[in-house]
């Protein structure tokens, strides 16, 4: 906390300057999106149509209350919990491990780069195809897995798979952003000790641990912060594998999907109740983050 | 000690294995979908790979029924000022939250980070109809100003500039330097690959965004190349060969671009701090 | 702290502020337009007209437009196309006030904007000027009127048909079934290790015909009744192609929608509509194929999707809007789509000259007279998402045709009571 410390002869001006630099973001933001924010808040405790706002009615918090009687809202928060509890660390790791390889002396960086970032700038229809094709009943995973005696599953059918199958998609396409971001990281660690610690037995991975880990700190928090901010806020992957229902079964139902189906797929919905459900799962992540930020304040009071 | 080489050896090309094969999966769609690109109809939808009957039809389709010329202009101009806006802003902002003291910095960052936690779905609509009562809709106002700003970078650059050593700064600021000096002329350079982390992301972000631009666009002479290949995709049903081209007509240039802006990722290593 | 804390909330409040004195400035802005139009009558009206983006129709609709403002001086098209979503788009621009005068009135977002009162009503101007109305298709009138007015009036539409692989049929000496019992049959003969009977996808717009040849239907008036007897029958026989391995759904062996699994041979039969005609020209030249109307049980019955022109309630200039609509929906502009092979154009007599040039939806110009519209009232969506919820249970065996049906029924209902 910067109070702890003492501050150097140079911070008051320093407010001046810190006001200046955060203004146009500030005035951005202000506009932007807690202008409308407050607009939706307001919503949250109505029966409120867009096209027909002269019959609307506040219902006070009839809207929150109902999300707790709401199953399928239970059933989206599991599913999305799931999906950020897998999605995250996983991503990260895979991430931080190309970021790895192409700081690495590997020979054709340039290549390994371009080929560890295309996922992400693959178009989502692309993708889309190719999961179809490689994740249907007499697809090629199947027939792989078959080789080992598992029963060939139809991935986007089979209410226990398509979760499972909207967590590969996710990690395939997200790990190329998240690698170069730990690249830039990596670049404040001077070369030698990344050198050092490169991963090439059980000692290299020990110096891993114990220096280029600690020294990609603020990296990795953000890396993780922003990775359970968005994966609480899963939309695409459910709306491509679903094509738009969360099925089968709800299997593929997350949070924000469901404000979507509640608000935004029908003309003139009641957006009151979509509201609310967003404004609790602004709670939860926000509580979530703040807890985070309190893990690791604690692990590095230098930061 | 001889054991000790060949046992490196064989790790190296266990590394090597997996590194390959790994690249191999992440570029097969795009392979795929750049061979699709060339198919025809009939053939793209198989399985099999042929090189015959590959041609430039689909293409010339795109070039010859898109106004495909002013997409490519609109979404350089979008990408370009919503990058350089954001890339200041930012930036500004992230040092702002690293290194400056000021009243109610904690409280304006944590509403930096509480915005990207409400789903913007919610905002939409209110949104639009301000775009709408400023009379932005069809302007490149609308499509660049509410989007100058990003959360998520302005959070990542206050956790670069927290990760460089102050010294130079503070050195700096006793030869008489003013912070807004300082900013541009010492923190900046240091976190070079951090820029570029943020122009990639940006830029390609903005290239290849739909939902806002096909908002605020209703006529085909704002369209952006992403709004305007979004023709290709019928009512009900596409032809995949011709959106697989549109596809490459948006992706390649942000390849290229990506092969420009990556060597500053990794190469600018002697000019980042720790000398 | 507190001070910073209430500067921003000071700088909210003028943002609010700022945005309410637009929003009057915007007002009397529309005030002095409106009153400039009546104090300058010589001048042209330009109306606007919205429609999907795509490569195609927009041509055809700009050249109409231009056709129109040379035989109309007095009346200009400001043509804007919205892209990705027109539904979300085109409601959007009813919420800030700035809705376009002619718009393409989908069938299932219709009865929403005309329950909110956003659409013009269109039988006075039929009659004022003389419109040729008995030549639209009936069902696509029935389609867009509510509370006994009309909406809309149709642009083109489809329906549903039965394609089958002819070249499968002749091997096993097989005709095209004409009842539900054929249809199990043939699909039992022609099932094999490498090629299915069928293929369907397991929704409400392609499930929805069997449930009225059963005598059933969806809806009772102008509200959604899903859950009655003979469409729960009816669903039981859909379901019961799947669980005996005589139909699958096209994800499940990896195409993206029936187009492609019939173009590959990978299945024997499928229903789908008209549109297919065309993506197999291009996908499966090759493929030799029929269209048969769909088989009968207790009656016949198809489906019809469909779009068609309205004109917003809020439009300062309905009659120019009208003009434009009945210009763009006369014989020769409606002819001039047949080449296009996307659909049927809207009026009975064209559909000889259309069958005359693509004999292959021979048996859809047949089906009109007994289409149901894809149109289920103001829960349009919810209806379409809880059926096709209600078919995806019974098929994974997770619950019984007359329960799943229940819930939908339930869930539909909840969600009217929550709009209403």
């Amino acid at each position: 906390m910067p109070q702890k410390r003492g501050k150097p002869s140079y911070a008051k001006k320093d407010a001046v300057w810190g006001y200046l630099f955060v203004l146009p973001a500030m005035i951005l933001i202000a506009v932007w999106i807690i202008y409308p924010m407050i607009f939706a808040f307001r919503l949250s405790f109505m029966n409120f149509k867009y096209l027909t706002p002269e019959k609307a009615r506040y219902v006070g918090f009839a809207n929150y209350i109902r999300a707790f009687s709401d199953d399928t809202f239970k059933k989206a928060l599991t599913n999305t919990f799931k999906y950020s509890l897998i999605v995250v660390p996983v991503q990260t790791i895979i991430s931080l491990l190309l970021a790895l390889v192409c700081n690495s002396r590997i020979k054709g960086k340039t290549f390994f780069k371009v080929a560890y970032y295309i996922p992400s700038i693959t178009s989502a229809l692309a993708v889309g195809t190719m999961f179809k094709f490689l994740f249907n009943q007499q697809g090629i995973i199947n027939r792989f897995l078959s080789n080992f005696g598992f029963h060939s599953v139809s991935w986007f059918e089979d209410p226990s798979y398509a979760l499972p199958l909207c967590m590969i998609m996710a990690i395939w396409s997200s790990v190329g952003g998240g690698m170069i971001l730990f690249l830039a990281g990596l670049q404040d660690i001077p070369s030698s000790v990344i050198e050092a610690a490169q991963v090439d037995g059980a000692n290299g991975f020990q110096r891993f641990l114990k220096i280029i880990l600690p020294l990609l700190r603020p990296t990795i928090f953000f890396a993780v912060v922003t990775g359970i901010i968005g994966t609480l806020q899963v939309f695409d992957q459910a709306y491509i594998v679903s094509r738009g229902s969360g099925g089968p079964l709800d299997s593929t139902m997350t949070v924000v999907l469901y404000i979507y189906n509640k608000g935004f797929r029908t003309t003139n919905a009641n957006m009151g109740y979509p509201s609310a459900l967003a404004f609790l799962l602004f709670a939860i992540i926000f509580t979530l983050t703040l807890i985070q930020k309190k893990f690791f304040d604690k692990g590095a009071e230098s930061y | 000690m001889n054991q000790n080489s060949s046992k490196i050896n064989m790790s190296k090309v266990i590394f090597y294995i997996i590194t390959i094969s790994y690249a191999l999966i992440a570029i097969m769609p795009f392979i795929w979908s750049f061979y699709s690109s060339f198919r025809t109809p009939e053939d793209v939808n198989k399985i099999n790979i042929s090189f015959k009957n590959l041609s430039m039809m689909n293409y010339k389709y795109i070039f010859t029924n898109l106004p495909i010329g002013r997409y490519y202009l609109n979404s350089v101009i979008v990408a370009a000022i919503v990058t350089v806006g954001n890339l200041l802003i930012n930036s500004m902002a992230g040092y702002a939250f690293a290194r400056l003291e000021f009243a109610g910095k904690d409280i304006m960052f944590m509403i930096v980070l509480g915005i990207m936690m409400i789903p913007g779905q919610v905002l939409m609509v209110p949104t639009f109809v301000m775009l709408s009562k400023l009379n932005w809709l069809n302007s490149f106002r609308g499509l660049t100003i509410p989007f100058l700003f990003s959360s998520f970078y302005i959070f990542m650059m206050r956790q670069f500039f927290m990760s460089i050593p102050k010294d130079l700064e503070e050195a700096a600021f006793i030869d008489g330097m003013s912070r807004g000096g300082i900013f541009f002329k010492i923190a900046l350079p240091l976190v070079k690959p951090a820029l570029s982390t943020q122009a990639i992301g940006l830029f390609i972000g903005n290239w290849n965004a739909f939902l806002w631009p096909s908002l605020i666009a209703t006529k085909k002479e704002w369209f952006t190349l992403p709004v305007g290949l979004g023709d290709l995709e019928f009512r009900y049903f596409s032809f995949q060969n011709q959106v697989m081209a549109g596809t490459m007509c948006l992706t390649i240039p942000i390849i290229i671009m990506f092969l420009v802006l990556q060597k500053y990722i990794i190469e600018n290593s002697t000019t980042s701090g720790m000398k | 702290m507190k001070r910073v804390l209430s500067l921003f909330l000071a700088l909210c409040m003028t943002v609010t502020l700022f945005a309410g004195c637009s929003k009057k400035a915007a007002q009397t802005n529309q005030q002095n337009e409106q009153q400039q139009q009546t104090e300058q009558k010589k001048e042209p009206v330009t109306i606007t007209v919205a429609t999907f983006s795509d490569a195609f129709g927009n041509k055809w609709e700009k050249e109409v437009a231009d056709e129109f403002m040379k035989q109309n001086p007095d009346i200009k098209v400001n043509l804007e196309q919205y892209p990705g979503d027109f539904f979300k788009a085109l409601e959007n621009k009813f919420i800030a006030n700035q809705a376009p005068d002619v718009f393409y009135l989908d069938i299932v977002q219709a009865p929403s904007l005309i329950n909110a009162g956003k659409v013009e009503p269109i039988d006075d101007y039929i009659s004022k000027y003389n419109y040729d109305i008995d030549d639209i298709v009936p069902s696509l009138r029935q389609a867009f009127t509510w509370d006994g007015k009309l909406y809309g009036i149709a642009k083109d539409y489809n329906m549903l048909g039965l394609f089958y692989n002819k070249e499968m049929f002749e091997k096993k000496g097989l005709k095209p079934p004409t009842n539900w019992e054929e249809l199990r049959q043939c699909a039992k003969m022609l099932t094999t290790k490498d090629v299915k009977g069928l293929a369907l996808q397991n929704e409400i717009a392609r499930f929805q015909p069997l449930a009225y040849q059963n005598g059933g239907s969806m809806m009772d008036g102008q509200n959604p009744k899903v859950n009655r007897d003979e469409n729960i029958k009816a669903a039981e026989f859909w379901t019961s192609l799947f669980k005996d391995g005589l139909a699958v759904e096209p994800k499940d062996i990896g195409e993206g929608w029936d187009g492609d699994a019939f173009g590959k041979g990978k299945v024997a039969m499928t229903i789908e509509g008209g549109w297919m005609c065309k993506y197999l020209q291009n996908t499966a030249p090759n493929l030799k194929y029929g269209v048969v109307e769909l088989p009968v049980n207790k009656t016949k019955s198809t489906m019809a999707f469909t779009v068609a022109w309205g004109i917003a309630s809020t439009s300062p200039n309905k009659d120019a809007a009208f003009k434009f609509v009945s210009f763009i929906t006369n014989k020769d502009n409606q002819r001039k789509v047949i080449p296009e092979q996307n659909a049927l154009p809207s009026r009975i007599s064209l559909h000889q000259e259309f069958k005359d040039k693509f004999p292959m939806w021979d048996a859809f110009t047949k089906s009109y007279e007994y289409a149901a519209p894809y149109n289920y009232g103001i829960a349009g969506t919810t209806v379409i998402d809880e059926v096709g919820k209600a078919l995806e249970k019974i098929k994974l065996k997770k619950s019984d045709a007359k329960s799943a049906f229940d819930e939908a029924q339930k869930n539909i209902e909840a969600y009217l009571a929550d709009v209403k």
